[in-house]
């Protein structure tokens, strides 16, 4: 029987999934006829139900778990010590000897005489004598200063410690560096070394050989090089195939930055390049990601092929039961507490939503508020969100703050009807998020960033649910032309007007050279529709942002929105409702992220009578700006029975792909699984 | 209910700004039973000192020899400090930064100690960030007007576990409203009140050359620091803006009413400005006077949750200019009066004394 093991060398317990991904694909994996095994950090010490062998040292990010302790400490002191000593001179500044000095400092010496009279005649001769010691010692400074300047304004003497002085300072610079960097190398190669070794062992534990698949859902380049020495020099390594999966960013930011100088990408391509000089005759390595994004970046480096796999998530989750929800909608935050993860946002949200929707109790909350930050400074608003969540009621807002693993997890997603993802769009651009298959396989309709990896299928859901909804709505005005720049606009300047429009394409580029288009007269107006295909892009990863200003008929603003969108060779709409007193819309559009010259066609700008309101999306609703969150949360609860529906749709569709059925055939066959 | 005596430290006289000082100490005064009750308040010898002004609390000027922002405030530090510790008083108010140094003078611990912090801590210098960040064990509530001021201090002071309410500078009471003056009633003007300075407040906007004819009657002191062509220009006669120097915050109550507008607007020149929590603006707002503002962040909220305010884009002249013009065009119109409406609304719903001060009751 052929072998399935699985290393994740992160696994020390039940925390951060990493236990629950490997149990998904191992009970599959099982199912399907395979012996299988696990390989976990050596801390991990839980029962499971098959062999596993606790042998790694570090995890994925290289540590070991432990703290160091005495040098903790050693600092722990030190910095209480100087805590100390600091506050009590702050205190010091507040008493009578204090302002004094600070009197004395300023030189108001008649404010001084006066604060000195104060004091007590014990304390006055005190500062007398010490007034004098601190003058004669003053004296002494002065008098050594001016001989080692006078030394050193010495053309040759001079000259020479000076230089003496700066090489010193050179050697201490250097110095401090090159320990800094040793440091890290011992650890890297420490780090290596130990993955090697317990690789080997974990072969030889498993008596890995010919038709063995080994799995490593999450590694670190140090993890990487020795895999490669393990398959170099293990013949049974050499006859098995090995898996391994990158979930993690190897770019920052998005495609037009996307940069080769970047430290940590020279090291990748360095380590991916090892890899392949020491593996490429036994030809047994496959490597993964599980987002189309991901792997576009890491096939960018152009040494092996990259393939996608589903995200394998708790089959509990996958049951196709979409109970009818009775009782208030639970809005469920799924994710710790971090900015990542946007909880600075919910406080602020319950506050919105509390008397509308949560006193009538018609929606409650469910947050995931466990932490593992010890930084409060850089999570500063978070910490505050926490705080003032903590205030209200309760029932009404839950927070677990606990960190949950297994059947409790799954039973808290279960729970919840609308999951709100908040995740930060700049980091999950190109990452996948397993919160997010989590909601849509059960069936919860969700609220995502723009322009994120999390809105892709959200995105091309609602621009259908959009061009199909259209056929049922009446229209009454349309625009198609008529640009301007929105600087001619500020100057009332009309001139600008036809150069933007040329054979029905429409040029911009970034904020400072955005358009606008003016629609007047669009009284009685409910919803405003906008239509447009992209034209060209330099390059991907750039996306159009529109801002939708409607405002009344003194010119005051009524409402505003705005949405960044983007998808290849299909037509972007975007939907938004026209509140009753617009009189004019105002729409701008700009390159969102990066300087570039963008080009839209099939501009259609529509308003449209409805005589009721109407679901905004499909299954999921899309935010570019913070504040535009609760409308869309509140239209979201207001017709939750049509968001639940289209998402128990869709729901079906990613039950079928997001499968660890699917991911170990994918792995089996060596190929992508076509199951999409 | 405490039953017993009460302190409050202020950084101000009173009676001349910062309401919420004497509001709150009313408040727990007639709310916990207090015995006693008393203010300190800093010697600053140009306000009158009236010591029965918020009978029955008694307000004491602590007087000190140096002007207590020209180096005096050390000596009204330690003088508060030993009228506490002979007082002993169960709970002790704290304003603001200026006067937390007390906290560290007393040789007892309060019952209760709430720390109310009107303005951020991180304008008056070194000493005071290191003492906002060892308040730990020393208050048991910390009070903010805005809630931004407060993720600040926690950036800045990492406060964690003290319990930390937003409680907005509305000192109103719902039961004081007057009736709103119709808009045919009103003068049509705009009115600003508060700190003249061209650093601060961009003071000069109100003399440049507009395209609206709203006149803007101007209230304050012009700031020791403001430059001669703001003083000239403040004097002189212009048909759109007129200077009537400094009113006690009763006498502006009253003339407030009347106007069309209340400009409400800070520089941002740094974060205790950007974050501001104006009483001007709630005090319009209860008026029924329609503030005029730029874009605080507080004050964007407010406005868009009850449409009862025009907002500036940003804080240039421009922006000013089309928000001034913009209230020329709405003065007089239904829109107007339903926006005069929406003050009532938010001031009855939210926007007073009493619904605020229900955020820090469960904590007393």
């Amino acid at each position: 029987m052929s072998k399935f093991i699985l290393i994740d060398q992160s696994i020390r317990g039940n925390g951060g999934h990493y236990l629950e991904y490997a149990t998904n694909v191992l009970n599959e994996a099982k199912k399907m006829g395979y012996c299988v095994g696990l390989a976990t950090n050596k801390d991990f010490h839980e029962k499971a139900p098959w062999d596993v062998f606790p042998i790694y040292k570090y995890d994925i990010w290289g540590s070991t778990g432990k703290k160091k302790v005495s040098f903790y400490k050693t600092r722990s002191l030190a910095a209480k010590i100087r805590r100390v000593l600091v506050l009590e001179r702050s205190k010091f500044h507040f008493s009578l000897m204090g302002q004094f000095l600070t009197f004395f400092k300023r030189r108001d010496f008649s404010a001084s005489i006066k604060t000195f009279g104060k004091f007590g005649f014990l304390s006055q001769l005190g500062i007398c004598v010490s007034g004098a010691i601190l003058l004669l010692l003053f004296m002494l400074y002065k008098i050594i200063k001016g001989v080692y300047n006078l030394i050193c304004k010495t053309p040759l003497l001079g000259g020479l410690i000076h230089k003496f002085a700066m090489f010193m300072q050179k050697i201490r610079t250097f110095m401090v560096k090159a320990l800094k960097q040793m440091k890290r190398v011992i650890h890297y190669r420490s780090w290596e070394k130990n993955f090697y070794k317990s690789t080997r062992k974990t072969i030889e534990h498993f008596q890995i050989g010919a038709g063995d698949i080994i799995f490593i859902p999450t590694l670190a380049v140090p993890d990487m090089s020795a895999v490669a020495k393990c398959i170099h020099v293990s013949k049974p390594a050499q006859k098995a195939s090995w898996h391994m999966i990158f979930r993690r960013n190897m770019f920052q930011g998005r495609e037009p930055v996307y940069s080769f100088d970047d430290i940590e990408v020279k090291a990748f391509r360095k380590a991916l390049l090892y890899f392949k000089n020491l593996t490429e005759q036994w030809d047994n390595a496959f490597f993964y990601t599980d987002t189309e994004r991901l792997t576009a970046q890491y096939e960018y480096l152009n040494i092996y092929n990259f393939s996608t796999l589903p995200i394998p998530i708790d089959p509990d989750l996958q049951k196709n039961k979409f109970p009818q929800n009775s009782g208030p909608i639970t809005l469920t935050y799924l994710g710790d507490a971090r900015r990542e993860k946007g909880y600075q946002f919910l406080n602020s949200i319950v506050d919105e939503l509390w008397e509308e929707y949560i006193v009538p109790k018609k929606i409650d909350f469910n947050i995931q508020s466990n932490y593992t930050f010890c930084d409060i400074k850089s999570n500063y608003d978070v910490v505050y969100a926490m705080d003032q969540l903590s205030l209200y009621d309760s029932s009404a807002v839950k927070m677990c703050n606990r960190s949950m693993g297994g059947k409790e997890y799954a039973d808290f997603v279960a729970q919840g009807n609308i999951g709100l993802l908040f995740y930060d769009r700049e980091n999950y651009y190109a990452r996948s998020s397993g919160a997010l298959i989590e909601c849509i396989c059960t069936g919860m309709p969700v609220i995502v960033p723009s322009a994120s990896w999390l809105a892709i299928d959200v995105d091309r859901q609602n621009y259908r649910y959009i061009d199909s909804l259209k056929a049922n709505l009446e229209m009454c005005v349309f625009f198609d032309s008529e640009w301007m720049t929105a600087q001619a606009y500020q100057e009332k300047e009309a001139a600008n007007i036809s150069c933007l429009f040329e054979n029905g394409i429409l040029s911009f580029s970034d904020y400072d050279n955005r358009v606008v288009k003016i629609c007047e007269l669009v009284e009685h107006a409910a919803y405003l529709t906008i239509s447009y295909k992209i034209f060209s892009l330099i390059q991907c990863g750039n996306y159009v942002r529109t801002k939708i200003i409607l405002k009344d008929k003194y010119g005051l603003v009524v409402d505003e929105f705005q949405s960044d969108n983007f998808i290849e060779n299909e037509k972007v709409n975007i939907l938004y409702p026209v509140k009753a007193d617009t009189y004019t819309a105002e729409i701008y559009m700009w390159a969102a992220f990066y300087k570039q010259p963008i080009k839209i066609t099939d501009i259609q700008i529509e308003f449209w009578n409805s005589d009721h309101e109407i679901p905004l999306g499909s299954y999921g609703l899309v935010y570019s700006n913070e504040a535009d969150i609760t409308p869309l949360l509140r239209n979201m609860i207001d017709f939750y029975a049509d968001y639940r529906n289209a998402a128990i749709k869709q729901a079906k569709r990613y039950n079928q792909y997001h499968t660890a059925e699917n991911l170990v055939k994918t792995l089996a066959l060596g190929e992508a699984y076509d199951g999409k | 209910m405490m039953g017993n005596n009460m302190i409050g430290v202020s950084d101000v006289s009173l009676g001349f700004g910062s309401p919420q000082i004497n509001s709150i100490i009313s408040y727990l005064y007639f709310k916990l039973g207090c015995s006693t009750a008393l203010i300190l308040e800093p010697d600053q010898p140009e306000k009158k000192y009236n010591m029965y002004r918020y009978q029955p609390i008694i307000l004491k000027r602590v007087y000190t020899e140096e002007n207590i922002y020209q180096g005096g405030r050390a000596e009204y530090i330690r003088e508060c400090a030993k009228i506490i510790n002979k007082e002993k008083p169960d709970m002790l108010l704290i304003f603001c930064s200026f006067t937390l140094p007390v906290l560290f003078y007393l040789n007892y611990r309060p019952r209760k100690v709430i720390y109310y912090n009107i303005e951020m801590a991180n304008a008056y210098g070194k000493d005071d960030i290191i003492l906002n960040g060892a308040i730990s064990g020393k208050v048991d509530l910390l009070i903010y007007p805005e809630e931004n001021r407060a993720r600040i201090d926690i950036r800045d002071y990492g406060h964690r576990g003290m319990p930390m309410v937003t409680v907005y500078n509305c000192t109103n009471h719902v039961k004081d409203l007057a009736e709103v003056i119709g808009s045919t009633e009103r003068n049509g003007k705009a009115i600003y009140a508060g700190k003249l300075d061209q650093t601060n407040t961009n003071v000069h906007y109100f003399f440049g050359k507009r395209n609206d004819k709203i006149c803007i009657d101007v209230f304050g002191d012009i700031s020791s620091c403001s430059s001669d062509f703001i003083k000239e220009n403040l004097l002189h006669i212009n048909e759109k803006m007129n200077f009537y120097g400094y009113v006690e915050n009763q006498k502006l109550q009253i003339i407030r009413k009347k106007y069309a507008y209340s400009i409400v607007m800070w520089n941002p020149v740094n974060e205790n400005q950007l974050y501001a929590a104006p009483n001007k603006f709630f005090e319009a707002i209860a008026d029924g006077v329609i503030p005029i503002c730029a874009p605080h962040p507080q004050c964007i909220k407010i406005i868009k949750k009850y449409d009862c305010g025009i907002l500036m884009k940003d804080w240039s002249y421009d922006s000013f200019c089309e928000a001034m013009t913009l209230a020329e065009r709405i003065y007089g119109t239904q829109r107007y009066s339903e926006m005069v409406g929406n003050c009532r609304k938010a001031v009855t719903k939210e926007l007073n004394f009493e619904s605020q001060m229900q955020y820090i009751e469960k904590y007393l």
